[in-house]
């Protein structure tokens, strides 16, 4: 299938991210489903917590959302998969039993061969967040780590996955041997 | 040795789980009753070159069922005992049905019984006769199991069959091309470890590096297009799994081929194929995407990866089977 990059981010990693992309390349980003067929650029990424689309943006890539009828009979457009567009899922901040919880996001790509200029936006991306993040010391979850999610993390801040998983046995052991290493560092 | 009471003369012989462990006796060629040998006798029957007509088993297979089956695997020692023992897989390494007693290769089901597929080769591009080569008539049947040649041949997903020969020459090359690679990096780390070294390395522009990567990544693309084609997805899913699980994350409004972390599961992770999460991170909705049985049932890996993901995501998994693509 695709190709992603799994991380934990908080907002001051996310506004990093981005100014880094910015940087270097002409990034359109605009939010995965609207109400809407048409394309509208956001302007400041960073501060969406929804799920974005993201192209490098170069003459003729134009894009629009395509119609999807839901199971109840609801209408919603949403970006066709088959698009050469990256997936950015953010991390959001979530509570799990009480304490506060970061969820994962990621970078994800549908199509394996997603053209040079994705190609591109991925590659720079990926390499960013390996070269400025933390590998995520739980490897069930995988991905990586902002700075700034790290020293939340450190405060006692819970990590997940991409969901809020149930309070059954697997994961309360999982959660205990965070606390754990929380204490021991 | 004693093949009354032990019909598996080989060390280590695999037998699949569904043939049942009988003794018999070579000269009758059916199942003989569970009598005890005088051990005189039996050390006859350890010496080489007995003569099978005498009543006494040999060395060479007789044409018994459980002594037939798994026996290239035995030969060329393609896995361990231990891991073909595992429930559910068999001689090829594959899963076997439980219900049909067919293997399930992927992209077809291998009846062992008959020895053949139980439906014709396809490719995902139409083909008048998919993987044909005109230079070889046995692949022209697309029912046949590696062309009728397993001892040089495997099939790894149910399409067409590969060299090993191939395969082993790709992976010596690339077994040895890490070995170069890995001696390059040693002599370079040394290298950039003296002062020379370190003002050499400060003139290397993050630009360089770039174009070194995509080069890399470029063989690494085409390395991977060799494994990986239209043709065989191989681990991939094929194009009418992907075009339904798109589809079912659209209707859900969630992702696809989302890496779900299952504790205390049989496997560490599973993959959802569409997950949707509310607003609290919870999942709300989770859809696997399968291909059913000959017979029309969930496969038995499927039902246990929807357990799995139910456990730990508390979410039932719906199943939806994998829609064909639309004619083009």
């Amino acid at each position: 299938m695709g190709r992603q990059i799994t991380f934990h981010m908080l907002q001051e990693d996310k506004e990093e991210f981005f100014r880094f992309l910015a940087s270097r390349h002409d990034v359109f980003a605009a939010v995965w489903t609207s109400d809407s067929p048409d394309v509208v650029r956001c302007e400041s990424p960073a501060r969406e917590t929804g799920t974005l689309a993201m192209w490098e943006q170069h003459p003729g890539t134009r894009y629009q959302r395509t119609k999807i009828m839901r199971d109840d009979g609801s209408v919603v457009y949403g970006f066709d998969r088959q698009h050469s567009v990256l997936e950015f899922s953010p991390s959001a901040l979530v509570t799990h039993e009480g304490s506060p919880a970061l969820l994962q996001g990621r970078l994800y790509s549908f199509l394996k061969d997603m053209g040079v200029e994705t190609a591109s936006l991925f590659r720079a991306g990926s390499q960013w967040i390996k070269r400025s993040f933390a590998s995520c010391p739980y490897k069930l979850l995988g991905g990586y780590v902002g700075p700034a999610a790290m020293r939340w993390h450190r405060d006692g801040g819970v990590i997940l996955p991409m969901f809020n998983p149930p309070a059954t046995e697997a994961w309360e052991e999982f959660i205990k041997s965070q606390h754990q290493s929380q204490s021991v560092s | 040795m004693d093949y009354a009471r032990n019909p598996s003369p080989i060390p280590g012989r695999i037998r699949c789980p569904s043939q049942p462990l009988k003794p018999y006796n070579r000269s009758h060629m059916q199942p003989a009753p569970s009598t005890r040998i005088p051990d005189g006798f039996l050390a006859a029957m350890r010496l080489e070159g007995e003569k099978p007509h005498q009543g006494l088993p040999s060395r060479n297979p007789a044409p018994n069922p459980v002594r037939e089956v798994c026996k290239f695997t035995v030969l060329l020692g393609m896995r361990g005992q231990a891991e073909l023992n595992r429930a559910g897989s068999c001689c090829t390494g594959k899963e076997r049905d439980a219900e049909s007693g067919n293997e399930y290769f992927e992209a077809r089901y291998y009846a062992s019984s008959m020895g053949r597929f139980m439906s014709p080769d396809w490719s995902a591009k139409e083909e008048p006769v998919p993987y044909a080569t005109m230079d070889d008539p046995q692949s022209l049947n697309l029912y046949a199991y590696v062309r009728n040649n397993p001892l040089t041949r495997v099939d790894a997903d149910g399409h067409c069959a590969e060299d090993l020969c191939i395969g082993e020459g790709i992976s010596a090359g690339a077994v040895g091309a890490y070995i170069l690679g890995s001696a390059t990096l040693v002599g370079a780390a040394t290298y950039f470890n003296t002062p020379s070294g370190q003002r050499s390395w400060s003139t290397f522009t993050s630009a360089t590096s770039e174009s070194i990567h995509s080069q890399v990544q470029s063989v690494k693309d085409k390395v991977t297009s060799i494994f990986s084609s239209d043709k065989k997805p191989g681990t991939r899913g094929k194009p009418d799994h992907q075009a339904t699980a798109a589809e079912e994350a659209d209707k859900i409004g969630g992702k696809t081929e989302v890496r779900i972390p299952t504790p205390g599961g049989a496997k560490e992770t599973r993959v959802g194929d569409a997950v949707a999460t509310g607003a609290d991170g919870k999942p709300t909705a989770v859809t696997q995407v399968i291909r059913p049985t000959p017979a029309g049932n969930i496969p038995l890996r499927e039902q246990k990866a929807a357990q799995d993901i139910e456990n730990a995501t508390g979410v039932k998994p719906k199943l939806v089977p994998v829609r064909p693509l639309p004619q083009q």
